[in-house]
């Protein structure tokens, strides 16, 4: 449970850190490395099949994230809460 | 202790930040190497679905877990980890721990539904190359994560190195079947396997963090299950009976 808890430490801090916002520094290794790769080799990615920029972007990440953050949190729940007060009985 | 766990997972995981990281964008590959990579996918995807069917009946427990680790899979791949040193971001996979839980071949289903989702509304990855990212994450990644789990009890490693082993396997074979699948489609007159090396070298450094952290949440979560319920290792078949709670 330490373990887990110390990578969650390690994982918000890195979310949450003011480095990771530098949009300029902080690429993504699909645009720093993957589309510069195709680049150089003369192919360039097209626009997504749904376009969708800035901040609601940034929405639909964080309601992808709260969604599936409630899924794994409720099934959690039932198996290791519950099912285990049941499995204790 | 637990409460404090889930307060940090639950403000990770709604942290939001698009996450741009080691999928291939749409329109990266030509049309028929798209369509390759797609066939190939295919066969793991048809069996994956016949292969959740026939473990929902076997164990009632089995849905729950697909709920868990499917929507884990979702989330870790919409999770971009700045990598210290290299300045950039990218994201695990989540394959690993869920070939163990719920089996590769399911795993693949659920890691072409995440990337499905996030081709579709997250800009992220794309339509025309969805089955060459299904391929690296979910098949690549997958049966890596699997078969190094089972090569890890085989040479008697404990749960937690074993699913250490698994994590830090599928993370690193992601990033190869990426390399493949890119090289497959760009290598021109070029030698197909100097450029899978080219790229994988690119890639390389980031594969190296995200494996290690992988692999410490893979083996974490095996151990934290067979604390808390070791019966589902047992029903699952993830460890023979003889193993479970004496780890």
């Amino acid at each position: 449970m330490k373990i887990l808890s110390s990578l969650g430490s390690f994982l918000l801090l890195s979310a949450l850190s003011p480095a990771a916002f530098a949009q300029e520094k902080w690429k993504g290794v699909d645009e720093s490395i993957i589309e510069k790769f195709a680049q150089d080799r003369g192919r360039i990615s097209t626009e997504p099949f749904i376009s969708v920029e800035g901040d609601m972007l940034l929405f639909l990440f964080a309601l992808a994230g709260a969604i599936g953050g409630f899924i794994v949190g409720y099934y959690w729940h039932k198996l290791f809460v519950s099912g285990k007060k049941e499995q204790d009985k | 202790m637990k409460k404090r766990f889930s307060v940090l997972l639950f403000l990770v995981l709604a942290a939001p930040h698009p996450a741009l990281a080691m999928h291939i964008a749409e329109g990266l590959l030509p049309l028929e190497v798209a369509v390759f990579w797609g066939a190939l996918t295919l066969p793991f995807l048809a069996f994956g679905i016949y292969s959740i069917t026939r473990k929902k009946k076997e164990s009632p427990n089995y849905m729950p877990l697909l709920g868990i680790f499917g929507a884990a899979v979702f989330v870790f791949s919409c999770l971009p980890i700045p990598i210290p040193g290299v300045g950039a971001t990218a994201h695990p996979a989540g394959t690993g721990f869920s070939a163990i839980m719920i089996g590769p071949f399911p795993t693949v289903v659920v890691a072409f539904i995440s990337l499905l989702l996030q081709g579709m509304f997250l800009a992220h990855g794309g339509l025309t190359t969805l089955g060459a990212n299904t391929f690296s994450m979910g098949v690549m990644g997958a049966f890596a994560g699997f078969f190094a789990f089972k090569f890890s009890r085989l040479f008697r490693f404990n749960l937690f190195w074993s699913g250490f082993m698994a994590g830090m396997f599928a993370n690193f074979f992601t990033y190869l079947g990426t390399s493949f699948a890119l090289a497959s489609g760009l290598h021109g007159t070029e030698p197909f396997l100097s450029e899978v090396a080219a790229l994988f070298a690119l890639l390389a450094p980031y594969t190296v963090a995200l494996a290690l952290l992988e692999g410490a949440i893979t083996g974490g979560i095996l151990v934290y299950v067979n604390k808390n319920r070791p019966d589902i290792l047992r029903k699952m078949r993830i460890l023979p009976p003889r193993e479970v709670e004496t780890k």
